[in-house]
């Protein structure tokens, strides 16, 4: 198995959880208080799931298994796959703190903060395109 | 990797791309609104990156790697859920309910259009689980053929040897 499927494979699990322990906290948060913020969670809640566990798992294990490129090489796709797993993990870090702040209103420098999370999404979703478009091939 | 599995997967990473777009531009919307209509666009961001992204690349990666050579003569009944004819109307049906959900997003008075989407999806998904349940019983026939030929010819056999089995497609 190649390093960046390890990689991919372990930050997966690690979001997996993180997910889990968010709703976790946020549901007992909101038994204890009475509350409802589901609103304020809910959000990076799905999106730690989808974007971190479920997408990463699936490129870590498409890197894996899928045929070897013809072209580009594939320490190219590699390097593009490296770039893409720090540019993904950055933005969805950043979406996760900024998102929940800047809906409870906390102010103008979290809008920013998540312009640049949404910018690091879209290179991201595009790097992982990239690395597995030329790999979908016949023999 | 067979031509349908190919396109399942290009169109997956088709609609990953498409789903994430929306996805910006919403998130864009959150932290500088310019569009309060953009809202619209939740519900086929959702679409487009479950059905299209997810379930599509498992539907592409399916036919790929799962048991039982597609064009196997059989009866008749088993031979049309394993033609590649088939798979392919399962993708044209799958792609034509995603299209047809993005459009009755963007169009207020196709009321009707969801109804077609849905029966659509639903179709795809039926087609795809018949293809499937008929993969699979062709590779337990060939399993039980080979067992039967191995223990015919099984004290002829060298110690250890073992059957070929079914290959995935090519």
């Amino acid at each position: 198995m190649p390093p960046l499927s390890r990689v991919l494979i372990r930050t997966a699990i690690a979001y997996l959880v993180a997910s889990l322990c968010l709703a976790a906290v946020a549901e007992g948060y909101d038994w204890a208080h009475a509350a409802t913020s589901r609103g304020l969670w809910m959000p990076s809640y799905l999106h730690l799931f989808f974007l971190g566990w479920v997408s990463q798992l699936i490129f870590g294990v498409a890197h894996w298994m899928f045929p070897k490129p013809l072209f580009p090489s594939l320490p190219v796709l590699e390097a593009v796959g490296w770039a893409s797993f720090a540019v993904w993990n950055l933005g969805l870090v950043l979406r996760t703190v900024a998102e929940p702040l800047l809906v409870a209103g906390s102010g103008e420098p979290w809008a920013v903060v998540l312009l640049v999370a949404a910018a690091l999404h879209g290179i991201g979703a595009l790097g992982w395109a990239l690395l597995l478009w030329p790999r979908i091939r016949g023999r | 990797m067979p031509r349908v599995a190919r396109c399942f997967l290009h169109a997956a990473l088709v609609f990953w791309l498409a789903g994430t777009v929306l996805g910006v531009l919403l998130l864009v919307q959150k932290a500088a609104p310019f569009h309060a209509q953009l809202w619209v666009l939740l519900p086929v961001h959702y679409e487009f990156l479950l059905w299209g992204w997810l379930v599509q690349l498992a539907l592409g990666v399916a036919y790929w790697i799962l048991p039982g050579k597609v064009g196997t003569p059989g009866s008749a009944f088993a031979a049309c859920f394993l033609s590649p004819k088939w798979v392919w109307g399962v993708f044209v049906l799958l792609n034509t309910s995603l299209l047809l959900f993005c459009v009755q997003q963007l169009s207020a008075f196709a009321s009707l259009l969801p109804a077609f989407a849905q029966a659509a999806k639903l179709a795809a998904a039926s087609g795809f689980a018949l293809h499937v349940l008929a993969r699979l019983a062709l590779y337990e026939q060939q399993r039980q053929a080979q067992e039967t030929l191995r223990s015919g010819a099984g004290a002829h056999a060298a110690p250890g040897s073992r059957g070929t089995g079914p290959r995935a497609n090519p």
